[in-house]
């Protein structure tokens, strides 16, 4: 199969990389084919962890650069998608009862799903509730050092938002009227439950993985080792540009072509293999990893960071404020049920772990739209359905510097 | 939220520093030990999570300039011109990459490999 005549789209996209992006589209193209010829296979399925791929991934149009037969799937790296809705209730609930509730702006839409309560914290605030929004951890720590009653953190974020928790956390930092609402997410553990899905479901094998480039500057490349280890997955630490999408891509189909699938990094400008050990060491030595849930995926074991020992007994909110946490064996689990956790109709359940796609949604674009989003994948810019959505009316223009998780 | 932003440090104090984002300065926490003024760190969520020096950015881009040097020779160009304008294309990356280009784009003396084995 020849390439498409999309030279002037490669053009637009890469007007600073022409050459190389011609040269990895052709290589692309190449592996693909063999790999399809070789197999006899309709599809090759390459996910993309993380949400910002699936941002730069689609923003700039690089499925029309692809063979039709090579399907770039979004897995769950939004960590805003998957804070499960008992905690909006939680964080909705408490800003309503005056409570100072600090978030990151794209957490504000969030639906809760309780009617007892406003809908979103975004709603909270409207209706005279206490939600500020703050850029970060820090900034929420200095207004509650001013503040002096009670506040909480709404501490929704994977790997690269934990550093801040537990170096403020360990150095004394943090005053005790601000608890933290904690929503800490792990992404190994995310990506590893997504390929057992695929599985248990019969579903069309994931063939490779690009993993996110940030969270792998915490956490360390070879924490993705289990992928081609365990589940012969070829898996490349990608940037976040354009090219390093393209560039990620072209070594994964190398590794299927070759039947070689190891963890390499392409983000080389950020990421080492060991990761950040300074921070790092902060997390371990604030948090211990427990079995937690994600929205529409249920629980995950040892898939989220909860704070240890005296960390937990002043900081955690809701030890503080004496509400269950949903936990496996709880009595919680009984009212934790999935379809509690996912809006109806909302097929984000499936959005989230690339199985379904925004457009196969029967509320996408018609209830459900980025300025009123009525599923969690639809709320922040690296929500799949988020991005798609916004996607229909954007030019593609160079890419600024990296992004994402 | 996960959004990333490189900024450049401009001062450090403690366990934060201030820093300037495209020309807005924010004061962030320090994710790593050895921060200091003048380099080019990477911002998410408030938090400085590493740094990128000129060597990390030339062995991440080299296996591009060595496509771009192979498809310029498959093209018909001779090696010397093929290796001139890959490294010219080199230039484009590195300031888009955010570092500083030296003279020629490439540290001198640099010999470098294409290698995407990790």
């Amino acid at each position: 199969m020849q390439p498409a005549p999309d030279q002037g789209r490669i053009r637009q996209i890469f007007r600073q990389n022409l050459p190389l992006a011609t040269v990895l589209k052709k290589t692309i193209w190449k592996h693909a084919s063999e790999i399809r010829e070789r197999e006899k296979c309709n599809i090759i399925k390459i996910m993309n962890f993380c949400g910002t791929h699936e941002w730069t991934t689609t923003r700039y149009g690089i499925r029309d650069l692809l063979p039709p037969f090579l399907d770039m799937v979004a897995g769950p790296g939004c960590p805003v998608c998957v804070t499960p809705a008992y905690y909006v209730d939680i964080a909705v609930k408490l800003a309503s009862e005056g409570v100072r509730v600090f978030t990151y702006g794209d957490v504000l839409k969030l639906r809760s799903v309780s009617s007892s309560y406003p809908a979103s914290l975004e709603e909270a605030r409207a209706n005279g509730g206490d939600v500020k929004v703050v850029y970060s951890f820090l900034d929420a720590l200095k207004d509650a050092q001013k503040y002096k009653k009670n506040s909480i953190f709404f501490a929704i974020g994977f790997e690269t938002t934990a550093p801040s928790y537990a170096l403020l956390l360990r150095d004394g930092m943090v005053p005790e009227n601000l608890k933290i609402l904690n929503a800490l997410r792990l992404t190994p553990p995310a990506m590893r439950h997504t390929i057992n899905l695929y599985q248990e479901r019969g579903l069309l094998p994931i063939r490779g993985v690009i993993a996110p480039g940030h969270v792998s500057t915490i956490i360390g490349a070879s924490e993705w080792n289990f992928l081609p280890e365990e589940h012969g997955l070829p898996t490349v630490v990608a940037g976040f540009e354009p090219i390093d999408v393209l560039l990620a891509t072209a070594q994964i189909l190398l590794m299927i072509r070759d039947n070689r699938p190891a963890t390499e990094i392409e983000y080389r400008r950020l990421v080492r293999w060991e990761g950040n050990p300074y921070a790092k060491n902060a997390i371990k030595e604030i948090f211990e990893k427990a079995d937690s849930a994600w929205r529409g995926l249920g629980i995950i074991p040892r898939s989220g960071l909860r704070l240890r020992g005296e960390f937990f007994d002043n900081y955690d909110a809701l030890e503080y404020f004496d509400i269950p946490d949903v936990k496996p064996g709880d009595a919680v689990k009984e009212s934790y049920k999935l379809e509690y956790d996912i809006p109806t109709s909302c097929k984000c359940g499936e959005v989230v772990v690339g199985i379904s796609k925004p457009v196969e949604c029967p509320m996408f674009m018609k209830r459900c739209t980025p300025t009123e989003p009525w599923g969690p994948c639809m709320v922040s810019s690296e929500g799949t359905c988020n991005v798609w959505a916004r996607q229909r009316t954007k030019i593609p223009v160079i890419s600024g510097q990296g992004a994402g998780d | 939220m996960c959004w990333g932003v490189p900024a450049k440090v401009i001062s450090v104090s403690g366990r934060t520093a201030t820093v300037d984002l495209g020309g807005v300065r924010r004061e962030v926490l320090a994710g790593f030990e050895e921060i200091s003024p003048g380099q080019l760190v990477m911002i998410h969520a408030g938090v400085a999570i590493g740094s990128m020096s000129q060597e990390d950015v030339v062995a991440n881009i080299a296996i591009y300039r060595d496509l771009i040097e192979e498809e310029l020779i498959d093209s018909g160009l001779d090696e010397v011109s093929a290796r001139k304008k890959a490294n010219e294309e080199m230039n484009r990356l590195l300031v888009l990459f955010g570092i500083e280009k030296s003279n020629d784009g490439i540290p001198a003396g640099e010999e470098l490999k294409g290698d995407s084995s990790g």
